[in-house]
């Protein structure tokens, strides 16, 4: 790294090309500028941390040490795979189900199965947009319930 | 104000497409870009200036005329846009002096950077290390030996 790269480094500022910002009159940068929700909150505490650990939690109590069946080799997790595979069905269809006059949101089916895509399948070639985090962040608290019990409709 | 006045285009910037460049450099093409955004949102900041500079009579939303002064004080953007705009790298504070390093620290206030400050210190390094036409000085470029 040259003189150039250091000295950007430490004013945290390239040199080159000139910037246009800093000649615009009462207008502070560094402060208009604050590393907004979207990417630091939504997408990276909510949509990186936040709900893939909320997922891990669901998986490590259903697969606890007392919800197996069997000794030694015939050792089995009482929830199969494919009941755990229901779970997250069953999440991806009221993920599905929410519409605008009961929820105020709009989730259509082609968004809930990117979730399942990316959360469930670990698809890494699969990403959201702040806004459709958002969408999880206000609906999952209430979805994420009595996923195992049977589905109660009145 | 009312809902079709609510937005104000001021200007279109282009996209440099990878496929519309000749040179392959990716650390040209970047600073082509980084430059193009800049060089566009000269006229805009300059009209802005203007704007600002002296007291408008305005129409308010409820048909009233006041006396008002323009000012502009936000930039709404991501992460990308905030690092072509202030032009500190996604992996830094652009908000405060906070360094690298120290991004986890939340027991600690670090100084506030301000525009005239960023400005005078950014001037006088190019004025150091850049010829007029933004190409680095010919005894500028050797490397820093560092321990």
């Amino acid at each position: 790294m040259g003189q150039v790269g250091d000295k950007e480094r430490e004013l945290k500022h390239k040199l080159r090309p000139r910037n246009a910002f800093l000649q615009a009159e009462g207008l502070n940068l560094p402060a208009a500028c604050p590393r907004e929700e979207l990417h630091q909150f939504l997408i990276g505490l909510y949509g990186e941390y936040v709900i893939p650990s909320s997922m891990h939690k669901f998986i490590q109590v259903l697969r606890g040490k007392e919800l197996y069946l069997g000794q030694g080799d015939t050792k089995r997790p009482l929830v199969t795979d494919q009941m755990l595979r229901a779970v997250w069905a069953r999440l991806r269809d009221r993920l599905g189900s929410l519409d605008s006059p009961s929820s105020m949101v709009e989730v259509t089916t082609a968004y809930a199965t990117h979730f399942t895509d990316m959360y469930v399948d670990k698809h890494t070639g699969k990403h959201m947009t702040g806004d459709r985090v958002r969408i999880l962040l206000l609906t999952l608290p209430f979805l994420l319930r009595d996923l195992i019990a049977p589905e109660v409709w009145p | 104000m009312s809902r079709p006045y609510a937005w104000r285009p001021l200007g279109l910037l282009p996209i440099l497409k990878t496929s519309a460049l000749t040179v392959d450099n990716v650390a040209w093409q970047r600073h082509r870009r980084l430059d193009l955004y800049h060089r566009c949102m000269d006229p805009v900041i300059a009209e802005l200036n203007e704007l600002c500079a002296e007291d408008k009579y305005f129409r308010f939303a409820d048909k009233k005329v006041r006396q008002g002064r323009c000012f502009w004080h936000l930039l709404s953007m991501d992460g990308l846009e905030i690092a072509a705009t202030t032009m500190c790298n996604t992996d830094n504070c652009p908000v405060c002096e906070c360094p690298k390093d120290e991004l986890d620290r939340t027991d600690f206030l670090y100084p506030l950077r301000d525009s005239a400050t960023v400005k005078a210190r950014v001037e006088a390094a190019q004025a150091a290390l850049l010829e007029p036409d933004g190409t680095i000085k010919r005894n500028c470029k050797k490397r820093v030996w560092r321990p």
